[in-house]
């Protein structure tokens, strides 16, 4: 399905294929806006269900981000638009995980403690077996956003764009980050596919 | 060193560019399926990104999502001859977006009618002009032209709803200078349920956790010394609460203790209880109490940052401000761009508040606005000054946190 998109997207004529070029036309031409999807859809999917870790969230946060992203089309100016799109992205997965946080009351809180395995425990089961949940669930919440990017595809600048940080932040949280993934790999024994 | 590089180091203020590093430079080159561009680059380092890179399997969409949202992307833009009313509501986007200028740009098809327009023009210009003057001179004269809403407009300002000075000593905290998050939550807690801070999602922040009440009656159980502020609009003089004492938080009330210190609170009463809830510091993890997520709290609205300017001083003064704009109600919004601040709002009383870019003093058809629709907008303006204009018929309320450095004891301000 990739190389499909890619192929699409690589055989298509047009007068200046820059992302920031095709977002212009956009505005008016849902044949550059259905360019700059293709080339970005599957990357945006994937972000989010690496951070959703479920098929069905992905697929609803993936489409609010490409809704937001046309209805934002007019403020990209001249930010470069794929750390854009991707801090669009950033943004709805954030309001998912506020929307879906788990409730309970404290006089609920025993029967929970008392019943079988909680979500938590079968969503950590269902991470188990996989070795990219795995490593990025050992990792520090802000070097795991930093990894999450680099897996979409982001270079470091762009993920310094996407995050509104400085290029300083990330470069620190790739260092932490680079060392964690070395120790890990060589000790905890990852599945690799 | 790349062109691109160059470039950009270049246009760097200090000449320097702090994503110039051998393992930035391996990492970008294993994104884009390259070699590196730096002959500095670790090949060991680029090696076991590649491994890294390998490992990720994402599952992939259903089959037909890809092509059923290229579909429903294409169908918001609208169809050639029609106009912004005509397309249907129902296939604008969740978070509502402003007809983009295509839907003005496109114009209908043009036919040969066009030809007698100007005449046509000119007639119709020339019959309004007459009845119109004709009406004018038959009107009854009144001493006072009658007031038009949007040439009468108040100006709204900022209103302190809470404001403490933070100290280190307060509550054996360290200090505003390591503070690295910020989080600023519009809160809503139903009536009869309860909830605890005492989960890590509260206590891995090791500064302060202010709760200020917007509407309801909150009771809040510290375990630890708290602050209270029974009427922090009208008297800012905050009452020490020991721990293990409850305190009743009504309308405008606010209690503040440390975010490692846990409490626990409750609804009482019949309505929802809406609330703000502020929480900074350094982040530690894990925290202190269960790993769970907040309990028996709705979000309405969030604000975070993990990467905040710290105050560069011991203490800091936190405050939260409210801005409320009655309909018709015009606000000249321009924060200074070095301020620490963050806005919240409830996004469902956002129907008909708009922005524009500028100072304006009201709107005019032609003023290019965009929908309010989130915070963020307000948190991370674009440069310069903008105007927020209510055109609902519901006021409406902006809730900022704005954190700043407060002077040194026994330094002076002047």
């Amino acid at each position: 399905m990739e190389a499909l998109l890619r192929n699409q997207v690589s055989s298509a004529t047009f007068e200046d294929g820059s992302d920031n070029a095709l977002a212009v036309r956009a505005l008016h031409d849902p044949e550059a806006f259905t360019l700059l999807y293709r080339s970005y859809a599957l990357d945006v999917y994937r972000y989010c269900y690496r951070r959703l870790e479920d098929r069905d969230s992905a697929e609803d946060a993936t489409s609010q981000t490409f809704v937001n992203a046309y209805a934002g089309l007019r403020r990209l100016g001249h930010k470069p638009f794929r750390p854009w799109l991707f801090a669009i992205a950033h943004n709805v997965v954030v309001d998912v995980h506020r929307h879906r946080r788990p409730c309970f009351s404290l006089d609920e809180a025993d029967i929970h403690e008392s019943s079988g395995p909680s979500p938590e425990m079968l969503a950590i089961d269902h991470e188990e077996r996989d070795g990219m949940q795995q490593l990025l669930r050992q990792l520090s919440k802000r070097d795991r956003e930093v990894v999450e990017l680099r897996l979409a595809g982001l270079t470091g600048r762009e993920i310094a764009q996407a995050l509104g940080c400085s290029g300083e932040a990330v470069r620190a949280a790739q260092y932490r980050a680079m060392r964690d993934l070395r120790k890990l790999l060589n000790t905890e024994g990852i599945v690799e596919r | 060193m790349s062109r691109l590089r160059q470039s950009l180091v270049q246009h760097s203020p200090f000449g320097w560019d702090s994503l110039e590093d051998p393992l930035n430079d391996g990492w970008d080159a294993v994104v884009r399926r390259d070699r590196p561009a730096s002959p500095d680059a670790e090949l060991d380092d680029v090696a076991l990104l590649r491994r890294v890179h390998a490992l990720d399997a994402t599952t992939l969409p259903s089959p037909n999502f890809l092509g059923d949202l290229e579909q429903r992307l294409r169908e918001l833009y609208p169809t050639p001859g029609s106009t912004p009313e005509g397309v249907s509501r129902a296939q604008l986007p969740r978070f509502g977006n402003p007809p983009p200028p295509s839907m003005r740009q496109i114009a209908p098809p043009r036919t040969h009618r066009r030809i007698f327009m100007p005449a046509a023009m000119a007639v119709l210009a020339l019959v309004l002009i007459t009845s119109l003057g004709v009406r004018y001179f038959a009107l009854p004269r009144s001493p006072e032209p009658p007031a038009i809403p949007a040439a009468t407009l108040v100006e709204p300002t900022m209103e302190t709803m809470v404001q403490l000075d933070f100290t280190p000593s307060d509550f054996g905290m360290p200090e505003a200078s390591t503070w690295t998050d910020m989080y600023f939550n519009l809160i809503q807690i139903d009536p009869g349920t309860s909830f605890t801070t005492d989960t890590d999602w509260y206590t891995w922040i090791d500064g302060p956790l202010l709760i200020q009440v917007l509407s309801g009656e909150l009771t809040i159980h510290p375990a630890g010394p708290a602050r209270f502020y029974p009427d922090s609009q009208r008297d800012q003089n905050p009452e020490e609460i020991s721990p293990g004492q409850s305190v009743s938080l009504g309308p405008g009330a606010a209690i503040y203790y440390s975010a490692v210190d846990a409490a626990t609170g409750s609804n009482p009463g019949s309505e929802p209880v809406m609330a703000l809830q502020v929480s900074i510091g350094h982040l530690s993890v894990p925290g202190t109490g269960p790993d769970a997520a907040p309990i028996d709290i709705k979000n309405l609205d969030r604000q975070m940052d993990w990467q905040m300017d710290a105050p560069p001083s011991a203490g800091a003064s936190i405050s939260i401000q409210r801005l409320r704009l009655a309909p018709f109600d015009s606000f000249v919004f321009d924060p200074d761009p070095e301020s620490t601040y963050f806005c919240v709002f409830d996004p469902l009383q956002m129907d008909g508040v708009r922005i524009a870019k500028g100072a304006l003093d009201g709107l005019a058809p032609n003023v290019d606005t965009d929908r309010l629709y989130a915070s963020t907008q307000l948190t991370y303006p674009d440069p310069g000054p903008h105007t927020i204009v209510n055109l609902g018929d519901e006021t409406t309320n902006f809730y900022f946190l704005v954190v700043e450095a407060l002077p040194e004891a026994g330094v002076s301000g002047a």
